[in-house]
């Protein structure tokens, strides 16, 4: 018995310890009380704080244990051997019988008991963790969007010394990818051209034709000879960023969800961060006129007309939503002020209301600016 | 007001309003009397039918423009990532009856206030708060289910049905994906994702059965329908 592995599971009565022939070994149940046993839950998973009792201790002592989750290693830590698999197909079968099981062991009396029982409890622990969630507030968002826009201009600062850089080796190179992941994959993957070839070009996702052209290129190339450690080394740090910049804009998008539903319905959560951090606050954001979100980010411009009396700009920050980078020059005046509109009308909602109408808004925004566009192309 | 009511599937009936010249999907109402999201009731021989909004719903839409799986019935017990303030969730539950099971796996905060109060209000929905990237955190206290519906706000949308489906999708369960037509914050050119997401689902171990473009109802999104055979564990 005790060579086995163990696997624990978190289940919604408690904590099941199985071994590989599928029998409970040990369980670390909850309280019966459904608010009781949520507390519970709520400790592990937020607080990492849960106390096994000895039986169960004892049972770990010395063995293998296989948890599903990294939020179930601080279990063991200290204890025994703890490996996170959440891939491990064991969990995968003890799934099926969580029910049935907790029921052989007594702690329900029908599959309908266990059923009402999960429910009382994920009701109670959904308002729990909504108590604990960080409190995302507009501080945090303008940092994060700064970072991102930063991160951006980093990685096209440094992509194209790379570019210039590996152009001296392999100036045909450039010709034959545009994509910037693409080409600072390829470096820092293969690094010298030398070393091309079709196999590993193709792993990377180049389809046979692209492959073949580069491969013939590289071998007629006449760049000259360079040292590739450093180079390489540099398209690794782009890469990294890339991939930061990616986690951020996850980041990014689940917190201005959560604080600004219907301005991200309207502008997207990177546009909307823009704005909020352009003007200092959502607060500030909302008690802008719809004009003045028009152009945040164009003051320059503005100035520029007010001062020597040319023409005002149309867009600022918003300039890249797709609504307007995508329709005709003529009309982006006009759908740059529709956009303004609802957006200003979203980030009300967002501060001062409790609504979440942002689909809503969103629809209508695009419905009026089909109309201009209709009336637009009439018109000429 | 003339309408006319044909049974679509079960538990899903299509109101036909002659005059007017349109149709609606509908459900029964599971808790007469209540609306959800301001849909209008309406009384047919004694049943409540709550009518189902395409523009509010995508897989009312989808319905309209040509679904042919239905995989929600009676009894079944389905994974709800992206749940929101349960506009869908609730038709959903109307079909299941008392004795299926809505897991609804919502991430903001202000959604998920809305939606523990419809929660309360229908015996088969269990909210979860939790983030729909990690389905480790919760499969253990959701256990296994007959369907996975996804319809995150996330770039990254195959990445989480094939992971929630791998831990707690039944063989040959069916899976539904959301996926963004195009993408709202590009920063360079606008690609297509479509292609990529469902290359994923597929690698992921669905078998693609339908994929449905939801315009007009809908213009950023396509629904796809597919069914988990080649589950790799």
């Amino acid at each position: 018995m005790n060579n086995l592995s163990l696997y624990l599971i978190l289940t919604v009565a408690g904590i099941l310890a199985f071994n590989e022939n599928g029998e409970i070994e040990a369980f670390a149940a909850f309280p019966k009380k459904v608010e009781d046993a949520a507390k519970c839950l709520a400790g592990i998973l937020v607080k990492r704080k849960f106390e096994l009792p000895k039986k169960f201790l004892d049972k770990i002592k010395g063995r293998e244990v296989i948890v599903e989750g990294n939020h179930l290693a601080f279990l063991i830590e200290g204890i025994g051997n703890v490996m996170v698999d959440e891939n491990n197909p064991e969990f995968r079968l003890l799934r099926g019988k969580i029910g049935d099981m907790l029921i052989n062991m007594g702690e329900f009396s029908s599959v309908g008991d266990y059923i009402s029982f999960k429910r009382e409890v994920f009701l109670w622990l959904s308002r729990l963790l909504m108590k604990e969630t960080i409190k995302v507030n507009d501080k945090i968002i303008i940092q994060a969007i700064n970072t991102f826009d930063e991160t951006s201009k980093t990685i096209n600062l440094l992509g194209s010394r790379l570019r210039e850089w590996y152009g001296l080796h392999f100036p045909e190179l450039e010709n034959l990818i545009s994509g910037l992941v693409d080409y600072v994959s390829l470096v820092a993957k293969i690094g010298s051209r030398n070393n091309f070839d079709i196999n590993t070009l193709i792993s990377l996702g180049f389809n046979e034709g692209l492959a073949k052209r580069i491969l013939e290129a590289s071998q007629k190339s006449i760049g000259i000879d360079i040292d590739e450690e450093a180079i390489r080394s540099l398209a690794e740090q782009v890469l990294s960023l890339i991939e930061f910049r990616q986690k951020l804009e996850e980041y990014i998008a689940i917190s201005m969800e959560n604080f600004a539903p219907n301005l991200t319905a309207v502008a997207g959560p990177l546009i909307g961060a823009r704005l909020i951090s352009h003007a200092g606050g959502l607060e500030k954001l909302a008690r802008l006129p719809s004009g003045t979100i028009q152009i945040l980010g164009a003051e320059k411009a503005l100035f520029k007309a007010l001062k020597k009396g040319g023409k005002p700009p149309k867009h600022g920050v918003i300039f890249v939503h797709p609504e307007i980078r995508g329709a005709p020059r003529k009309l982006r005046g006009k759908i740059a002020r529709i956009v303004a509109g609802k957006i200003a009308i979203a980030a009300r909602i967002d501060c001062f209301g409790n609504r979440n109408i942002g689909e809503q808004l969103a629809k209508e925004m695009r419905e009026r600016i089909l109309e201009v566009k209709r009336s637009g192309s009439k018109a000429h | 007001m003339e309408v006319r009511l044909t049974k679509k599937f079960d538990g899903v009936y299509l109101l036909e309003f002659t005059k007017e010249n349109f149709k609606r999907p509908a459900t029964v109402n599971l808790t007469p009397g209540k609306s959800v999201y301001g849909e209008k009731l309406i009384k047919i021989r004694g049943q409540e039918y709550r009518v189902w909004d395409p523009y509010r719903s995508k897989l009312s839409a989808a319905i309209l423009k040509g679904l042919e799986t239905f995989p929600f019935k009676i009894g079944k017990r389905i994974l709800y990532l992206g749940a929101a303030t349960g506009t869908t969730v609730s038709h959903i539950s109307d079909i299941i009856g008392e004795n299926g099971e809505i897991y609804c796996v919502e991430f903001a905060s202000r959604a998920m206030s809305k939606l523990i109060q419809l929660c309360e209000d229908r015996p088969n929905l269990n909210p979860l708060f939790f983030d729909a990237r990690f389905p480790e955190y919760y499969a253990s206290l959701v256990g296994l289910v007959d369907i996975v519906y996804c319809d995150v706000t996330q770039p990254v949308q195959a990445q989480i049905i094939v992971s929630n489906a791998k831990c707690m999708l039944k063989k040959n369960g069916w899976g539904i994906l959301i996926v963004k037509a195009r993408s709202i914050d590009a920063i360079g050119p606008l690609e297509s994702l479509f292609s990529r997401e469902v290359e994923r689902m597929k690698a992921g171990g669905f078998d693609i059965k339908q994929t449905i473009n939801l315009e007009p109802f809908d213009r950023d999104h396509i629904l796809v329908v597919g069914r988990f055979v080649n589950a790799k564990f």
